[in-house]
């Protein structure tokens, strides 16, 4: 508990952390704004469907904030040396990790919730202004909730991602680039492989892309239009893109972990 | 390990690749002592202090801290160990003070221990400043708070005085001081030798990964024979010392003599030279500087 409350000391106090936050929300709310002044998709952004909307906005844009954290977290105890003031201390590697990862994804989760502040917000304002006439499902509430945890079980990728590649390289910058830069390494790659067909087709349908599209689009298909999701009737099940993502989540945690075990802080 | 040892190595070794960092180290440190790891740069004092707090993993050897082997109980060793490694590291962007809280929650203490410890180190009026604006004197006091918030019983401190004014060096040697006389023992690594004679008990000279020379610091410099001798006519005393059996040479310094003879064999040369008409003004054991006894036995001053 020491390692963790020291960790989220940190977090609360760091800047760096409120701005990605304040970009997430900054960028959420002027595009809720947008759909809901364009009236073939406004319906997308009325309450409670616009709570559904934020949070697909937000797994897109998962791959661009929640690396900065990630990667400048786990690169700058290296880049600061301040790994040494705390394994001097704390010399459980494991739990220092698995503290940092859980102080992170407490982050992904508050921004997230910020976003379902914010969405519900502009969808009330929205339905002020025009009344929503489209009937609410019963289950929406449900939907909403999954659609929250599909939310942060991408953003666990993208951390692990960004945490793993500022640790192997002991630099923010490394974990920062490599984490934003496999995002859109894997959109160029999914383009390329698909037109190339054939194997290169099943590979570019098990990238991690391929799964953490599905989710929260086959999680939010029954309640928002198809011109709002990437509509892709071959996309993975819920099923499929939970065990995707989970087994690349795995990979990446048991490498941070093996590098972190085995390495000489010499930082 | 005899329960009067606070640290014991026994055949320590790190070897990175091709280098041999640390070179079959046999050191033993004991309780309520200040004990001095100097050495020359590259010597390994680092990558040693570094196996003492468990950041970097021996090639061979065994650690043993406070009775307990450092591999198998480097939790417990690490929650009775106070450390400052080379530059103290914090986090920019915090305070000195949430600095502290950073590392009293790591220690498991309350907050309430910051606030006596930053008035012991003189930081209680710009605790709120960010730790990136600190001077590098006010950075290493912030160091020796976080090594002290544990109230550990053994203080691993690597160049404590480095960047600290006079004054700001005068009260860490105090404070070092105190440290020992309430039972704690300080292992300090460092190049400001004139601090280490001063303050520690017993010394380590590394070099080139291995300790070339481990005891008391009133032992080493006092060498054990050497003697100084002041005589009114030194050519003669010369010729007169190194005609005795037991002296094997006579170094010249000035109007002083230094005899390579057992001390306590200084009675007998005094009597000789009073013997031959010349009267010694002064005569007594040979105290080196911690300095130049460490330039002879590395060998740096050549």
């Amino acid at each position: 508990m020491g390692l963790l409350a020291a960790d989220l000391l940190r977090m609360r106090k760091r800047w760096m952390v409120r701005i990605v936050l304040l970009i997430l929300l900054l960028i959420i709310g002027l595009v809720l704004v947008g759909i809901g002044h364009n009236s073939a998709e406004a319906s997308n952004v009325d309450y409670p469907f616009g709570i559904l909307a934020a949070l697909v906005i937000s797994a897109s844009l998962s791959s661009f904030l929640w690396p900065v954290i990630a990667g400048n977290w786990a690169g700058n105890e290296y880049g600061w040396g301040t790994i040494r003031l705390t394994l001097a201390r704390k010399p459980n590697r494991i739990e220092m990790v698995l503290s940092a990862l859980i102080s992170i994804m407490l982050t992904v989760a508050v921004g997230l919730l910020l976003v379902v502040v914010l969405s519900t917000v502009i969808g009330v304002i929205l339905n002020a202004i025009t009344p929503v006439t489209r009937p609410i499902p019963s289950d929406l509430g449900i939907v909403a909730v999954k659609t929250f945890l599909a939310d942060c079980y991408n953003g666990l990728f993208f951390v692990l991602l960004a945490y793993a590649a500022g640790t192997i390289f002991q630099s923010a910058a490394a974990g920062i680039g490599f984490g934003i830069g496999f995002g859109v390494a894997q959109t160029v790659l999914t383009g390329i492989f698909t037109a190339l067909g054939g194997i290169w087709h099943t590979v570019a349908d098990h990238l991690p892309e391929a799964y953490l599209t599905a989710l929260p689009d086959r999680l939010t298909a029954p309640d928002l239009s198809t011109t709002f999701r990437a509509a892709n009737p071959s996309e993975p099940s819920i099923m499929a893109s939970i065990v995707g993502i989970g087994i690349y989540c795995a990979v990446l945690l048991a490498v941070t972990l093996a590098v972190v075990w085995r390495r000489d802080v010499t930082a | 390990m005899s329960a009067d040892l606070a640290i014991v190595t026994t055949g320590l070794s790190k070897r990175y690749g091709r280098v041999l960092a640390v070179d079959n180290l046999d050191l033993q440190v004991l309780r309520g002592e200040i004990f001095g790891f100097v050495g020359p740069n590259g010597a390994g004092k680092s990558t040693t202090m570094r196996m003492l707090l468990g950041l970097v993993r021996p090639t061979t050897g065994s650690i043993q801290m406070l009775g307990m082997t450092l591999q198998a109980h480097l939790e417990a060793v690490l929650a009775r160990t106070g450390s400052l490694i080379e530059s103290p590291t914090f986090y920019p962007y915090l305070s000195g003070r949430d600095n502290l809280r950073v590392v009293a929650d790591l220690v498991g203490v309350p907050a309430s221990r910051i606030a006596p410890l930053l008035d012991l180190v003189d930081l209680s009026g710009v605790e709120r400043r960010k730790y990136k604006t600190y001077s590098l004197g006010m950075k290493q006091r912030l160091g020796v708070a976080a090594a002290l918030l544990g109230d550990p019983d053994l203080l691993l401190l690597d160049e404590p005085a480095n960047g600290l004014d006079p004054a700001g060096i005068v009260e860490m040697r105090d404070l070092l001081r105190r440290l020992k006389a309430e039972g704690k023992t300080v292992f300090i690594s460092s190049h400001v030798l004139h601090e280490i004679e001063q303050v520690c008990d017993r010394i380590a000279i590394l070099q080139k990964g291995r300790i070339v020379v481990q005891g008391s610091v009133q032992q080493l410099l006092s060498g054990g024979s050497r003697v100084d001798v002041r005589v009114a006519s030194p050519e003669r005393a010369v010729e007169l010392i190194r005609a005795l059996p037991f002296v094997t040479g006579v170094e010249r310094e000035g109007d002083r003599l230094v005899v390579l003879a057992p001390v306590d064999r200084a009675a007998a040369v005094n009597q000789a030279l009073a013997e031959a008409g010349l009267f010694a003004s002064e005569i007594r054991p040979h105290e080196e500087s911690l300095e130049q006894y460490f330039l002879d036995v590395t060998g740096e001053g050549r």
